[in-house]
């Protein structure tokens, strides 16, 4: 475990993500304004004491307003990677450990998947079923899945014919108690690379769902939103849009940060056996 | 079986389930389409021959079985918004997203394969970190905040870019190019990145070969071996992320015709999700997913021309 800690891009990963946990969290226990609060009167205004960050086009306070949309971003991120990976690992694994026409069925079906450009997944629900924050996470959650049972197809397949799998077959184990309690730990790791950049992915397609309006509706406020609120005043306040451009990096850099790290502390680790 | 055949099938595979898909959720829409496009005020007979003109009073399988027909002869319906047939304004609207996607990807490979060479080649030097840590933003900042911050230094600072609109390569190549460059910088951006990853980690990785420590050994110089040998090989591989770069660059460019409101694909598509227009939607997307899927192929079978090892050796 202190191996990870001692990679820089997982250090530097979790500076990022915390920077923006540490925003959410101020926010559930002080926030500031309310987000949504309009005083025309106070309309862009830079940073001062009374807003720390400036106020937007309708005077609302942007640190409340980012507060809240960081809460927004991370629980959108949170959901996809729960529902992709509980749906996704659970199918490459069938796929992988047992092979065969099963696996032949399921990799056409994640293939089909994995050929529609991502947003268009996304976009394709909303139109059907209209924007709501429950679409939006099954739609990610949907493109995030093939991800990880493609990867946790090519970890069963890589252990099924293992030394120490066959010989615990040998002595009777059932095949569900192999998979979960002998090859599932052995591709943590990997599970782990893929969930965090799968988190990168779900914040920046929801800022561009919610910078195209068919995102997070208004007035709920979300970073994608903000930028695109923001962008008519690039002239008068140029602050107010690079505030949630800014988070939206730092997030997504985090994670990807993170997934590296854990993808380098494996690698060396390969090269070591 | 032959590989060529086999990638052939399994291509044709994907397009069915790819038809299929998009069919079905489509029929999950609540409600009646009839009654949609004619409104509360219709009357039943009215809707009852709207629905028949529709197929609507069909089993899906025939339904499904029509639509693809139709489809593989050009005609996608008609759009309910525009009342004009869904073939056309796609045909219309296609040349802007082809010439953004052309610039975007021929950007990406100019930047990425230059930049990518030239970190793998100094891995282990400080003067690299700062292309390093901008190809790590280049994965980070979403493109439409790069089109952002590009119109407010081109076209507000030093105004020498147009932020909107587009130009007609049949009216001026030069208007048109100019139109096109900031939009296409703003994708590429990202799919440079992608490039910059992906060969930095293949260079680095190919240097631990064996014919690199041989080559060594006889006495050629780094940057012989850099050239001669190792680039031949971490190049090739590049070709397979072609099509996840076609995938990103299609998809980039929905949310970047919004940005500098070019009339093309994205923006079709984007207007049609606002009006609910769904024969139009279920044509795009079944469109932009047919070019993912081709595109590939063309990079399944190009590969296997390129490294004969694949052939042999299947799929994985």
């Amino acid at each position: 475990m202190i191996r990870y800690f001692k990679n820089k891009n997982i250090v530097v990963g979790l500076i990022f993500l915390s920077l923006i946990l540490i925003l959410m969290i101020a926010g559930l226990v002080a926030l500031p304004y309310d987000p949504n609060a309009i005083d025309i009167a106070h309309k862009l205004k830079g940073a001062s004491r009374a807003h720390l960050l400036g106020t937007d086009h309708l005077g609302r306070d942007i640190l409340s307003r980012l507060m809240v949309g960081s809460r927004i971003s991370l629980s959108i991120g949170f959901w996809v990677v729960l529902l992709g990976s509980l749906i996704g690992i659970p199918l490459g694994a069938v796929a992988g450990y047992f092979g065969g026409k099963i696996d032949e069925l399921m990799m056409k079906i994640i293939d089909t998947l994995m050929s529609f450009p991502g947003i268009l997944i996304a976009l394709m629900l909303i139109a059907v079923f209209d924007v709501s924050l429950k679409i939006i996470i099954v739609a990610l959650a949907l493109i995030s899945l093939p991800k990880f049972a493609r990867i946790s197809r090519s970890g069963f397949v890589k252990y099924r014919e293992s030394a120490f799998v066959l010989s615990t077959k040998a002595r009777g184990a059932g095949n569900i108690r192999i998979m979960i309690h002998h090859i599932l730990p052995h591709i943590v790791p990997s599970l782990m690379v893929t969930a965090s950049l799968t988190f990168a992915t779900a914040v920046i397609s929801e800022a561009g769902l919610s910078y195209l309006g068919l995102g997070i509706q208004p007035p709920t406020p979300s970073f994608g939103k903000m930028v695109s609120d923001a962008q008519p005043y690039i002239f008068q306040n140029p602050t107010y849009v690079l505030i949630p451009t800014l988070a939206i990096t730092v997030l997504v850099l985090g994670f990807n940060l993170i997934g590296d790290g854990i993808q380098e502390v494996q690698e060396r680790e390969g090269q070591n056996e | 079986m032959h590989y060529y055949t086999r990638k052939l099938l399994s291509t044709l595979i994907t397009l069915f389930l790819v038809s299929v898909l998009t069919f079905s959720i489509f029929q999950l829409v609540p409600g009646d389409p009839a009654q949609m496009i004619l409104g509360v005020d219709a009357n039943p007979q009215q809707i009852e021959a709207l629905r028949s003109t529709m197929d609507l009073d069909k089993n899906p399988v025939i339904r499904y079985t029509n639509w693809v027909l139709r489809a593989v002869q050009g005609d996608f319906g008609t759009s309910y918004k525009y009342q004009r047939p869904v073939a056309a304004l796609i045909s219309s609207s296609i040349t802007i997203t082809a010439q953004l996607a052309f610039l975007s990807l021929l950007l990406s490979i100019i930047i990425g394969i230059p930049v990518g060479i030239f970190i793998a080649k100094r891995d282990k030097e400080k003067k690299v970190i700062p292309l390093s840590i901008l190809s790590q933003l280049g994965m980070a900042i979403p493109s439409f905040c790069v089109a952002i911050l590009l119109i407010d230094i081109f076209s507000i600072k030093l105004k020498i870019l147009p932020s909107l609109g587009y130009i007609a390569f049949s009216e001026s190549p030069f208007g048109c190019f100019k139109s096109l460059l900031l939009p296409s910088l703003s994708i590429a951006f990202g799919g440079a990145a992608v490039i910059i990853r992906y060969l930095r980690s293949n260079i680095v990785s190919e240097r631990r070969e064996d014919y690199v420590r041989t080559n060594r050994s006889i006495g050629l110089s780094e940057n012989q071996i850099l050239y001669k040998h190792i680039l031949r090989n971490s190049l090739i591989p590049v070709i397979t992320i072609f099509g996840i770069l076609v995938s990103e660059v299609l998809g980039g460019s929905i949310i970047i015709e919004n940005v500098f409101s070019l009339p093309g694909i994205g923006k079709l598509i984007t207007s049609s999700i606002t009006s609910r227009d769904l024969p139009l939607i279920q044509a795009l997307v079944l469109y932009l997913s047919i070019i993912v899927v081709i595109t590939n192929m063309i990079v399944d079978l190009l590969y296997g021309v390129i490294d004969p090892r694949i052939r042999i050796k299947g799929d994985d």
